[in-house]
């Protein structure tokens, strides 16, 4: 059993060989798909990322009645968070504001001075970020419901289209991802089909003296699996590259950030992996099987 | 050893291949299967390989019914059978050593019995010198009997040869179905498909005539270990 394991190994790696130029070509193919794949994946992670950051920019202020009282704001906080998918909250007394407010003003040295040093006129507050922006509306309302709150600014409009773009983002890129590799799919398993033309002799071979169905495929299951990890490890590498480049000249050029490599270049390259496997393995799979399927094809016809 | 019993074969073309075909071959036995092109001879090899069912009729061989074989025994029965072609089907990129070392591997044999069993059939075929040799570094009599000792490796009980001495000269086409009259000779039984008359002339053994799909002349068993 062991010999015949390195031994099918062996021929898979061999076949590789033997059709190198054909090998060469699904790597070619793949690798394309993979990069096209894994671009479209990164840009998707990016801007679902920064959506994330644009909606945390986001704060909803929740602005207290006169009468509210640090005893009752305390309250008014609990009611809040029992609304849920509430993130953060965060108490701006007035004179927190007023300071935000003076410090905003403080080149129009007349206007400073109309507003003299009280913060009385402005408001208490609350800082609020959600959870889930698809829900903003919902949870904007049920906190309006609570007592002793004066006002809740409101930007639905902004939410709105932020969740709309987010939304198209994610969708319009699954289906690039999911249209890519169906193509990669279909182009690798023609190419392994040509290949497989021409080693109709051997497989008749096989079957003539008796080679069992899993014998037949597992040299091209081996090949399969090897031309999909070196595109695999191939395409993880150009990404990389392009991937640190570009994103040192993004950051440098512009204040939002791009999510750092690092915290997920192990994704990456599981996925690659995977993808590239699972797509030369069942490549190799579908090519085979119209020639397993009947009982034939030993003889000349 | 075979038996065909009243065997009908239409294809889906309408082509009627096998009409009430019966037929017993012994183990052991010789025979020469002959016919003109289209007779149906390769219908009957297809058959036995098992690569097509009859359309009617019961074929049985070492006591397996053909028509109740699954697609997964298909691997098993066919290692008990051997089979030489007309246009040898040897692997160009492998050599010799690895043409007949194949047939081995493919059903699962160890290196180590790989390379004790393979050179002594390149001996038995006279090719030891030839096993680094690609197939087309040798002549049309050479190839066959590379493919002769890949038939022969797995030890098979029956060999079919399909006109083995079609792309052959003359001279070597003798050598070729001596050899095979030597491995009958030792216990395997014979089935060698042709239609060269010369050839059938200078072996006496048992001949079954073919003629569209009927079996037409049967010069009957030779052994018959049943009698």
């Amino acid at each position: 059993m062991l010999s015949s394991t390195k031994y099918l190994i062996r021929e898979g790696f061999r076949n590789l060989w033997t059709n190198r130029l054909m090998s060469f070509a699904s790597m070619g193919v793949l690798i394309c798909c993979l990069l096209l794949m894994g671009s479209a994946a990164l840009v998707s992670v990016n801007i679902s990322s920064a959506m994330g950051w644009l909606g945390d920019q986001n704060a909803v202020m929740v602005f207290l009645g006169d009468d509210v009282t640090a005893e009752l704001s305390d309250s008014v906080k609990t009611q809040i968070e029992a609304v849920g998918n509430i993130k953060t909250i965060e108490f701006v007394s007035r004179e927190d504001a007023f300071a935000s407010i003076m410090s905003k003003l403080s080149d129009d040295a007349s206007m400073v001075d109309a507003l003299s040093d009280t913060a009385e006129f402005l408001p208490n507050a609350y800082k609020v970020t959600f959870d889930d922006l698809s829900r903003f509306e919902v949870t904007v309302d049920q906190i309006k419901q609570i007592e002793k709150i004066q006002h809740v600014s409101d930007k639905r409009d902004f939410v709105k289209r932020l969740n709309g773009i987010n939304k198209v983002v994610s969708v319009v890129g699954l289906w690039i991802v999911g249209m890519l590799f169906v193509v990669s799919l279909f182009i690798i398993t023609n190419t392994i089909k040509l290949t497989m033309y021409v080693r109709k002799l051997e497989i008749g071979i096989m079957k003539s003296v008796g080679a069992t169905d899993w014998f037949i495929r597992l040299p091209f299951l081996v090949e399969g699996i090897i031309i999909g990890l070196f595109s695999g490890i191939v395409s993880f590498g150009l990404v990389t590259y392009v991937y640190l480049t570009a994103s040192s000249a993004v950051t440098s050029t512009f204040t939002i950030g791009i999510v750092p490599y690092s915290s997920f270049w192990w994704i990456v390259l599981l996925g690659f992996l995977f993808t590239g496997m699972f797509a030369g393995s069942s490549g190799s799979l579908i090519s085979i099987r119209k020639y397993l399927k009947n009982d034939g094809g030993i003889s000349n016809d | 050893m075979i038996e065909f019993r009243n065997v009908y074969k239409t294809y889906d073309n309408g082509t009627k291949a096998l009409r009430d075909f019966s037929l017993r071959i012994n183990e052991g036995e010789f025979v020469f299967i002959v016919g003109s092109s289209g007779s149906g001879k390769s219908t009957l090899l297809k058959l036995l390989m098992r690569e097509e069912l009859p359309s009617s009729g019961e074929i049985i061989v070492a006591g397996r019914r053909l028509s109740t074989l699954r697609h997964k025994d298909l691997p098993f029965y066919r290692r008990t059978m051997g089979i030489v072609f007309q246009d040898f089907r040897l692997i160009p990129n492998m050599t010799v050593f690895d043409n007949v070392a194949f047939a081995m591997r493919v059903i699962g044999m160890s290196s180590k019995a790989v390379r004790k069993k393979v050179p002594y059939v390149l001996g038995l075929v006279g090719l030891n010198e030839k096993a680094r040799c690609y197939p087309k570094e040798l002549s049309g009599g050479e190839q066959q009997r590379v493919g002769l000792a890949r038939a022969l490796i797995n030890n098979p009980a029956l060999i079919i040869a399909d006109e083995p001495t079609g792309n052959v000269d003359p001279r070597m086409s003798f050598e070729i179905v001596d050899m095979l009259n030597e491995i009958n000779r030792r216990g395997t039984t014979v089935l060698m498909v042709t239609h060269e008359h010369s050839l059938v002339k200078k072996f006496h053994r048992r001949i079954i005539e073919i003629q569209n799909g009927e079996l037409v002349a049967d010069s009957g068993p030779e052994v018959d270990y049943y009698a």
